[in-house]
């Protein structure tokens, strides 16, 4: 167990991106309050595990994501990422500079985070994973019980996906 | 070589976290990249977008709902 008043002040410190992350992770407000609350309860009783070598944002957003994937798959929304199908490699072709430019110059992260809340879950789920919680591809295969050529997939049809959202936006769909 | 995929950019971008490609094809992509232009900027627009992300997600957690002080103060950590 962990001091309280210095766990506390770790809380108030990492609580918002705790609840960020287990937001993008999970469907609604409800769940990711409940998740973030579940993740520092775990965090609390498992405090004598953590080394202070390793970052605490890393260790706490383990367990968080752990327990976003958990809550999902209880869900029944888990099916979902496998039924992508094999990846039509030969139909993909290099990506066209000009649209991946529209993601990154994009100084509106907001817009570009709207974007990504849209993403279908399995879409968003992975990305996530890979770019904020900082997984490899080997991690998120087996988090999400997938091949790890799979995920490749899945994060090139979520920035295809943000791509052509922005794309749209910025060529007349923004009023 | 003709242009490799999008997939196989995003692979071999992606190598330092963990995307795995076989030796062989890594090979044909850096030798391609050697004399294309457009998909050496590919790959790096690639890794330029990925930072872009990373940053977009970042910094949510400074844009919570309102609800969210609220949420804390009834959930102080002396309640654990």
């Amino acid at each position: 167990m962990a001091d309280s008043a210095a766990f506390e002040i770790l809380y108030q410190e990492y609580y918002p991106r705790v609840f960020a992350l287990c937001r993008f992770l999970l469907p609604s407000n409800d769940c990711a309050e409940d998740a973030a609350q579940e993740t520092f309860t775990r965090a609390y009783k498992a405090f004598g595990q953590y080394t202070p070598s390793r970052p605490f944002w890393q260790w706490i957003a383990a367990i968080a994501h752990r327990h976003c994937v958990d809550q999902l798959r209880m869900r029944g929304r888990w099916h979902a990422f496998d039924d992508d199908g094999q990846p039509t490699i030969d139909q993909l072709e290099a990506p066209d500079p000009v649209s991946v430019d529209a993601l990154i110059t994009l100084e509106d992260h907001q817009r570009l985070r709207g974007a990504i809340e849209r993403l279908p879950e399995k879409y968003r789920v992975p990305l996530v994973l890979a770019y904020l919680a900082n997984l490899t591809y080997d991690d998120i295969a087996q988090l999400l019980d997938i091949k790890q050529s799979h995920v490749g997939v899945l994060l090139l049809r979520a920035k295809q996906r943000l791509r052509h959202e922005l794309n749209a936006n910025a060529s007349g769909g923004l009023k | 070589m003709n242009h490799p995929t999008e997939l196989t950019l995003i692979l071999f971008a992606e190598e330092a976290m963990g995307a795995d490609m076989d030796q062989s094809t890594r090979a044909l992509v850096e030798e391609h990249l050697g004399s294309c232009d457009a998909c050496r900027r590919a790959v790096s627009q690639l890794r330029l977008e990925n930072q872009a992300i990373t940053r977009a997600l970042d910094s949510a957690h400074e844009y919570l709902p309102q609800t969210l002080g609220r949420f804390q103060k009834l959930h102080r950590i002396r309640d654990f």
